[in-house]
């Protein structure tokens, strides 16, 4: 526990991508719990239950995966995780704005999609130049 | 291309500080869009009755300083920017959980909140200048 707390304070120190990927993690705890609570289908104005679900087990399932791709250091895994991670807000954050144009998580989703874009980009970048 | 990539590299929080002004300026659009278009009891009773010219004055000021600070790279600028922008995300995480522990946007811009609290102690740990690089 004491060592994952030492690496956990390690990363967020470091000015690489670990720390946002770290934080797109975080993002997901919060998108399951929220996803567990029955009335998310009226929060979200979603009416379809199987939406809902399929939201919850993409939600853990990409939690797992990328937690094992900050943990391995795996280039590709990172890229992949950090691609789902942007279609997925890119996607969300453009159907609320569809419902309403001034739905507050619609911009901040999509400048999360911006994110994790640049965030695929700066990897990408990063293993050309070989640092 | 290659600049940008330069950038990318050697300009560690950039991105960050863009998102940041990004979601300034998309925070006081929908204050302002919500001030016209719908009640303003809305607004009240999100912010504690806060009055609408504070909001606005608090919002309109992380927007302008957070925008000047991705120009200048005078340190104590971006410092502020960082922590005002945290105190900001946290301020609108808190009054919307009032409504709801369930809220979406609350959890959200708390999360936001504590990815700028990060950014702002590493600031002031290590510098803005990428020595490392």
């Amino acid at each position: 526990m004491n060592r994952f707390i030492k690496w956990l304070f390690t990363a967020l120190q470091s000015r690489d991508s670990k720390s946002i990927e770290i934080y797109f993690e975080a993002l997901n705890v919060w998108w399951l719990f929220i996803l567990w609570n029955p009335s998310t289908s009226i929060a979200f104005d979603i009416t379809s239950p199987v939406y809902i679900y399929i939201l919850g087990v993409w939600t853990a399932a990409v939690l797992f995966v990328a937690g094992i791709a900050i943990l391995s250091k795996k280039l590709l895994l990172r890229l992949a995780v950090i691609l789902s991670y942007a279609i997925f807000y890119f996607l969300t954050g453009f159907n609320l704005l569809l419902k309403s144009p001034i739905a507050p998580l619609g911009g901040v989703f999509i400048c999360q999609g911006v994110l994790a874009t640049f965030l695929l980009w700066k990897l990408y970048a990063k293993q050309g130049t070989g640092t | 291309m290659r600049r940008l990539r330069d950038i990318s590299i050697n300009r560690p929080y950039l991105i960050q500080e863009i998102i940041a002004s990004l979601l300034n300026i998309w925070v006081f659009i929908v204050i302002v869009y919500s001030l016209n278009v719908l009640s303003s009891t809305i607004l009240n009773s999100v912010f504690y009755g806060t009055p609408k010219v504070v909001i606005l004055s608090i919002i309109g000021f992380c927007t302008a300083l957070s925008i000047i600070s991705l120009f200048v790279r005078t340190e104590w600028i971006k410092t502020w920017s960082v922590l005002l922008s945290t105190l900001l995300y946290l301020w609108i995480a808190f009054s919307t959980f009032r409504f709801s522990l369930f809220s979406l946007t609350g959890g959200t811009f708390l999360i936001l909140a504590a990815r700028y609290a990060i950014m702002f102690f590493n600031i002031k740990a290590q510098g803005y200048n990428d020595r490392n690089h």
